[in-house]
């Protein structure tokens, strides 16, 4: 048979989500394998998968193929193929599909012919609706006139029964209204191999198991990627090479596109690199107002030569932009990103973190020689960040901006779940299985570890899972909307790219996420929310409140604080940004950070990374001096030096690929990329592999090597690289210089700024207590709506935070301002006088009287809330009648307890174990604060209420739980053995008691507890409780 | 003290998945919930209450079963204990899903005495293996409030008042809300609540408890509605003579079948069996099962085939007499109540009446119904159900080629002798069952070359190669 070629021009990918069986970069490499002329990569009304299939292209660039962008369209059953001819067809696709897409709810769209006639640089394939003897739609005239030339028949044939009747069909209606016809497999997988997976995303895609779908399932594998041997032998030559005819005719590459930076912020008069210069160094001299150093000069000229040569003066002059409209409406801001951290960037006012200061840092700024777009990430308060979002819409356009995606794909977890449920599987013993097992620790073969006989008794369905759960993870599931990521451009968006709606009102997505934005070079910025930024801002306004002077980001003193560098050394970290989790407080007495850049080590080092790679005890080692810095190469000394030899960072990994390893640009670019997918197969075992054995061949050991694989994988769950810890740092810096010297004003601002952090409300106020601040309770003749200070006698000193009405549960805002707006200045005398105020409700009065506001006006805070019940009944509706007076028993220490937290979530002058304690029912027990005092290896009894427990997991070897008693948190650590032995207090005490040993480490900063055996303390708690009310 | 309350903590479990008490731990769950409703002993003994997450079960029984808890089923376990209560009370109350309300007083004497009676019923729902509490008060509702307290006591009003001091507000299960605003005004037991006016507790608390708490101190009336029995049939109809021979027996007994059918039509009710049994004077009873294969209840359906079935027993002694009992009935499917029947109801019952006819021919389970399944591959298309199968949507891609005739299993044969028309159609499906079929269909005829004298004595076949390369007849055209 003479060789024949052929176009592949009806093709979906997974990007058709749930529909297409593979990925595009399969489909591109396959349709080559194959020998394949082209590619129409045609997925349902969206091009979001193209890029991936362009992307893969490029590996084959010497290649004769040509890859088609196209989308289908489907509208009473008929199929519409649009394909486009050259750049003007791909605008009008993008138009196409974003008022399909803008039409329906987020997912779907709407579709109908006549939209078609807004396409005249593109080619349309239409496969009719086979039915006997169904007449031609009627807008098929219309279609024609439109398309004429442009219009073909697509012929499908699947080896099904349906086959001759299609084919007889599509020739007459060919014959009768002249139309070429063109060949097609309709692929919706890359290999037949992929028919299992198909069959099983229709099964999620309807949400029923296989076995109960089997009718709308395909019957055979014959949707992939044909050989062209089977191809001949199914179609007539003619309809093959029509496809080919159809190929020479679409000219579009995506290489094409151009992307235009905005130009609005550049002024009139200036062009982008006067206008950066210009304003750069007028910044340099307000940050150096005593004369710009002589080094930070020469950082500027050569950064601004790089931002020229590289074309970055808009991408700069767009954020700064941003930043400036933040400055203006004081809205805190602060960049971060590898480019954020240049000197430029410092003068902008878009980072707070000082190139002199931390001279040691970076291998600064965006390096020419690696292809990585620039990278700057700004935070904004998160309770205001939707101002500057609007300022964008509102100077851009909202034809001109959007939101980027993300596509969401298959996890392990996720891909469990909908597996299980298309094969049929019980899914609570599922949900057990998932919750069970040690996800983050993982090995190789985690596939086997977790598919067990514990999900289903049938073998078969084992089988299945464990070759399908492979497969589909990485799938995409739909797109969702990126957390900040914005595209900006100079001429209307819809040109580039489809937009489409997002979940959120008022939102709109574009179809491509952040990795297809960097693949074409498009420009995005990340406007992203943070709420201790929030916090801060709040604080710095408590302070300049009561200094009365305005108190800046800017103006807290940066130099390395002893002080404040003391409080982070013993883990006094309660409310701060980044290091107060548990685990970064166990690491900072290890770490014992004393300047700035330790803070940076710090952030960045209690990560899956580093703790995978086993990177921390070394680097802990050789920074306490207990261990000699050693760097495994002689080439690798700059880049390692400043963290003693040890990678931390995700910049450095890639430094070592490329110093190390040799790497070029493009490879340690796809590194960067590949570090969230390093265990998938395929071609990171690739880079893996490179990695390695060039490592090896330098003379690294081993073990080396395979620390710093692991550590990739590790990054891989959350990379954090060293740009991002910087500006980190220095919040987590500010943060601590707020506790240090103005505890009530941060503590005031956390709860202002909740919900945020870590810790609970209750929590900060106990950590603010021990620190000496004092906090008063909520009173209706004193407090706000928010928490605020209170002036201190001596103006100069910081006062005690009052609690504000927002603590109080179920207490309308409107009703507390009211309540605010309209109090007398001697104060309410009486409940009455409340009560009569207008748009206080019931409900309101309620809370109030629960949360104990009106203790001033007499009475207790049971009889209140009954009379604040039916007030309006008696006073307003049923004036005559007498309320009947019914004492209510008053409450005791218990129950005020029980109705401080459960009115406010806070409670401020006791504590339920400080209650039992004088109750005699903690004789044995020490106090969290006393452990300090005990040598390690003594045993105690402790006990608190359980404010943090792990759910244990079987495989995890060690549970953490953390309580809590009147003098602080005690961190307690239960092995294996004994949470098994006693699973059921572990996993329902809410009062705990452990007896254990003391476990001390970094010269006793660190305290555990490692429980022996745990008592329940609950009962007591309510059997002391009805003691109580006994002597009533 | 008229009223008892029967609680059934653990209805479910025991009426569904007895013994319900064993070695393995069992937690029942509501549809799609993840909260543990109920839970056996092996599992309360690890820790498993109600009300906890079914998540935090599992970490102190991992190996527990899990059973989803069907609603209809609730009611239908509720129903069950009702019965037997009514042997004890003609006024039984169901309150669902597990408790009862058994009306006692107009009882007492019948007897003995409430204590006697309290012991008898307390007697066979332990013999019956359910465990309760139980609780008798004046009104219905008090005696709710004390059993579902956990409180087992016969209380007069005064002591009713007294006891409800030592009922706790948790116990009265009320809605999450109420409690919480309970606990706000510091009142902890029933008794403080009684003590409030009730229209304050009304307006100030909550409406329903306050109506609760009226209906139980008997302030307000109220009575549970009346569980009814379902009925059955029973019919015992004595001879004057024995009779030998079981012909003679047809006219009396097609009587009494009569009365059967028109106890079913009037109640629009249909049934599938009927037990009648024959009684002799000295030999124990003949059983006569009829059943039919569809529900009906026409009586030439009903002597159709209770004639059919008399053709079938043999006597080993004379009859003296006989019993027809049938407790299973059916509701008539609401399209059979339309006044003016349309011809296709006409046609159902026709084929009902056939298939009655048939199956007592040849025995019901001789007869299977045929049903179309949506698998792609042909020989799991056409299903065998005893009972009628909904009808299922053909596969879309149907083989619309495939011969009537379909091998039970496929044959292997040799290609030479085959001359193919027409093909291939491609089968690749059925991985999830594990016997993944993947086939090349083809029709061909049986000669490689027919010359035009054969082509007469030609057969088609159906046949398929598999990706091995051999070859299969599935099927002949005819």
């Amino acid at each position: 048979m003479q060789p024949m070629n052929f176009a592949e021009l009806h093709c979906i990918s997974n990007y058709s989500f749930l529909r297409g069986a593979s990925h595009p970069e399969e489909l591109v490499q396959q349709a080559i394998l194959e020998g394949y002329k082209g590619l129409a990569i045609t997925d349902e009304c969206s091009v979001a998968g193209v890029i991936k299939a362009w992307k893969a292209m490029q590996e084959f660039k010497d290649r004769n193929f040509k890859l088609v962008i196209g989308s289908e369209f489907y509208f009473q059953d008929e199929c519409f193929v649009v394909l486009c001819q050259n750049r003007q067809g791909y605008g009008e696709l993008c138009r196409l599909i974003t008022s399909c897409r803008r039409r329906a709810e987020k997912g779907d769209y709407h579709f109908s012919p006549e939209d078609l006639h807004s396409l005249y640089h593109c080619l349309l394939l239409w496969r009719p609706y086979q039915q006997e003897g169904s007449k031609p739609p009627h807008y098929l005239n219309r279609l024609l006139q439109h398309f004429s030339q442009r219009f073909w028949l697509l012929l499908e044939q699947h080896l099904v029964g349906q086959d001759l009747t299609r084919r007889s069909n599509i020739e007459a209606l060919a014959r009768q209204l002249q139309l070429p016809v063109v060949a097609s497999s309709y692929a919706q997988m890359h290999h037949p191999e992929r028919k299992v997976l198909h069959d099983v995303l229709a099964a999620i895609r309807l949400n029923t198991p296989v076995h109960q779908i089997k009718s709308r399932l395909l019957p055979n594998a014959e949707h992939h990627l044909r050989q062209l041997s089977k191809l001949a032998a199914i179609y007539k030559p003619q309809y093959l090479a029509e496809s080919l005819h159809i190929l020479q005719q679409c000219e579009f590459e995506l290489g094409e596109l151009c992307y235009q930076y905005p130009e609005e912020s550049v002024p009139k008069g200036y062009t982008a690199k006067t206008y950066l210069r210009e304003t750069t160094y007028q910044g340099a001299h307000k940050r150096y107002p005593d004369g710009i150093p002589e080094s930070v000069v020469k950082l500027i000229e050569k950064e601004l030569l790089i931002i020229d040569e590289l074309d970055y003066e808009y991408y700069f002059l767009t954020i700064y932009d941003i930043v400036r409209y933040a400055r203006s409406q004081e809205i805190l801001c602060q960049g971060r990103g590898s480019a954020a951290n240049s000197v430029v960037c410092y003068c902008l006012g878009i980072t707070e973190v000082d190139p002199t200061k931390a001279s040691l840092l970076f291998e600064r700024f965006i390096s020419k020689r690696r292809n990585e777009p620039p990278d700057i990430d700004v935070d904004f308060e998160n309770a205001r960040r939707e101002e500057v979002i609007q300022y964008i819409y509102n100077r851009y356009g909202r034809d001109r901006c959007a939101i980027a995606a993300t596509v969401i794909t298959y996890r392990s977890k996720s891909a469990m779940r909908d597996l299980g449920k298309a094969l049929g599987v019980d899914l609570m013993q599922m949900e057990n299985v998932i919750a069970n097992y040690g996800w983050r620790y993982r090995g190789k073969n985690w596939v086997d570890e977790v598919i067990t006989p514990h999900i289903s008794q049938d073998n078969h369905i084992l089988t299945c899972m464990r070759t399908l759960l492979p497969q589909l993870q990485g799938f995409p599931r739909h797109l969702s909307q990126h957390v900040g990521g914005f595209i900006i451009s100079q001429g209307p968006l819809i040109d580039l790219v489809p937009i489409e709606n997002a979940s959120m009102a008022d939102r709109t997505v574009i179809q491509w996420d952040k990795d297809d934005l960097e693949s074409l070079k498009l420009m995005k910025v990340d406007i992203l929310a943070l709420g201790m930024l929030t916090a801060i801002r709040k604080s710095l306004d408590y302070i300049s409140g009561y200094k009365g002077q305005p108190l800046t980001m800017a103006d807290i003193p940066k130099h390395d604080d002893p002080l404040v560098y003391g409080m982070l050394q013993k883990a006094d970290t309660i409310g701060l940004f980044q290091v107060e989790s548990r685990a970064q407080m166990n690491m900072l007495p290890r770490l014992k950070p004393k300047e700035y850049y330790d803070l940076v080590v710090q952030v960045a080092i209690v990560r899956p990374g580093p703790i995978h790679g086993d990177m921390v005890h070394p680097y802990l080692k050789r920074k306490n001096h207990q261990e000699e810095p050693d760097v495994p190469l002689p080439e690798l000394k700059p880049i390692l030096e400043r963290t003693f030899g040890v990678p931390i960072f995700q910049e450095q990994v890639i430094a070592i690929a490329m110093v190390g390893a040799d790497f070029n640009a493009d490879e340690a670019e796809d590194l960067r990329r590949s570090m969230a997918s390093w265990k998938k197969q395929g071609h990171m075992n690739r880079l893996r592999r490179k990695l390695t054995e060039r490592l090896l061949a330098k003379g690294v050991t081993q073990e080396y090597a395979d620390r710093l694989c692991r550590q990739i994988e590790g990054f891989g769950e959350y990379g954090f690289p060293e740009s991002h810890a910087a500006s980190f740092a220095l919040l987590a810096y500010i943060s601590g210089w707020l506790k240090y010297y103005h505890p009530a004003a941060f503590l005031c601002g956390l709860l202002n700024s909740q919900p945020m952090g870590f810790y609970r409300p209750w929590q900060l106020v106990q950590d603010a207590q021990r620190h000496g601040v004092a906090v008063l309770p909520v009173d209706i003749n004193c407090s706000t709506w928010d928490h605020y200070l209170q002036t201190h006698p001596d103006a100069s000193q910081e006062g005690s935070v009052r609690m504000g009405f927002r603590s109080v549960k179920g207490l309308s805002q409107e009703a507390a301002e009211t309540i605010v707006c309209l109090r007398p200045t001697h104060g309410f005398r009486t409940m009455n006088e409340v009560m009569n105020l207008p748009a206080v409700g019931r409900d309101d009065l309620e809370a109030l009287a629960s949360a104990n506001a009106f203790q001033g006006l007499g009475k207790h805070r049971y009889q209140q809330r009954w009379e604040a019940s039916a007030f309006h009944f008696y006073h307003q509706l049923f004036m005559d009648l007498e309320p009947p007076s019914n004492e209510l028993t008053a409450p005791g220490r218990l129950d005020n307890i029980i109705e401080d937290y459960s009115s406010t979530a806070v409670i401020l002058s006791d504590h339920p174990m400080a209650y039992l304690r004088e109750q005699s029912a903690l004789e044995d027990c020490s106090s969290a604060e006393s452990l300090y005092g005990f040598d390690a290896g003594k045993e105690v009894f402790v006990a608190g209420v359980v404010t943090n427990r792990q759910r244990p997991g079987t495989s995890a070897g060690v549970t953490f739980v953390t309580l809590e008693d009147e003098t602080g948190s005690i961190n307690v650590v239960i092995w294996l053995q004994t949470a098994l032995r006693q699973m059921e207090t572990l996993v329902k005490a809410r009062l705990l008691k452990i007896y254990g040993k003391i476990d001390k480490d970094a010269g006793g900063e660190v305290v555990h507890v490692i429980a022996y055996k745990l008592f329940d303390l609950s009962e007591q708690l309510v059997r002391l409780e009805s003691k109580s009310r006994d002597f009533h | 003290m008229r009223w008892f309350y029967m609680h059934f903590p653990h209805l479910y479990g025991e009426t569904w998945n007895t013994p319900f008490e064993r070695q393995q731990p069992i937690v029942l769950i509501k549809e799609h919930g993840s909260y543990v409703i109920d839970a056996n002993k092996a599992a309360q003994d690890k820790g498993v209450e109600n009300g906890i997450l079914v998540n935090t079960a599992f970490c102190l029984a991992p190996e527990m079963e899990i059973i989803t808890m069907l609603p209809h089923k609730e009611a239908q376990a509720l129903r069950r204990v009702a019965k037997f209560a009514y042997r004890f009370s003609a006024w039984v109350g169901l309150d669902f899903p597990d408790g009862l309300y058994l009306e006692v007083a107009s009882m007492r004497k019948f007897f003995g005495g409430l204590p006697q009676l309290k012991t008898r019923i307390e007697t066979l729902f332990q013999e019956l293996g359910y465990r309760f509490h139980i609780a008798a008060a004046p009104t219905p509702k008090a005696s709710r409030m004390l059993a579902r307290s956990g409180i087992h006591v016969c209380v007069d009003e005064h002591r009713f008042q007294d006891i409800l001091r030592k009922v706790p507000v948790e116990c009265l299960e009320l809605p999450e809300p109420t409690q919480l605003r309970l606990q706000k005004l510091g009142l902890r037991t029933a008794h403080d609540i009684t003590e409030l006016p009730a229209g304050d507790l009304a307006y100030r608390v909550d409406s329903e408890l306050a109506l609760y708490l009226n209906q139980a101190l008997g302030r307000q009336d109220w009575r549970p509605d009346p569980f009814i029995m379902p009925e059955d049939f029973q019919l015992k109809v004595d001879m004057e003579q024995e009779f030998e021979s079981l012909n003679p027996l047809l006219f009396p007994l097609a009587a009494a079948v009569k009365r059967f059918c028109l106890f079913l039509q009037n109640r629009c009710l249909v049934s599938q069996f009927l037990t009648i049994k024959l009684i002799h004077r000295k030999h124990a009873e003949t059983l006569m099962p009829i059943h039919l294969a569809t529900a009906d209840n026409r009586i030439d359906s009903w002597t159709y085939m209770l004639s059919m079935q008399i053709a079938r027993v043999t006597l080993p002694a004379p009859v003296t007499g006989f019993k027809l009992k049938a407790s299973e009935f059916e509701e008539i499917p609401p399209s059979s109540l339309v006044l003016f029947q349309n011809a296709g109801g006409a046609h159902e019952d026709k084929k009902a009446y056939l298939i009655n006819r048939l199956a007592a021919r040849i025995g019901a389970e001789q007869l299977q119904f045929v049903g179309l399944s949506d698998d792609p591959r042909p020989e799991k298309q056409t299903l065998y159900n005893s009972q009628p199968l909904q009808p299922a949507h053909p596969p879309e891609n149907m083989m619309m080629e495939s011969p009537v005739w379909l091998l039970s299993s496929p044959q292997e044969v040799d290609i030479r002798q085959y001359h193919l028309i027409r093909g291939p159609l491609r089968l690749h499906s059925g991985w999830w069952d594990g016997s993944i079929a993947s086939r090349d269909y083809y029709i061909a005829a049986t000669s490689p070359r027919p010359t035009a004298a054969e082509i007469t004595s030609v057969a088609l076949h159906w046949l398929f190669r598999t990706p091995q390369n051999q070859w299969f007849m599935h099927g002949i055209f005819s």
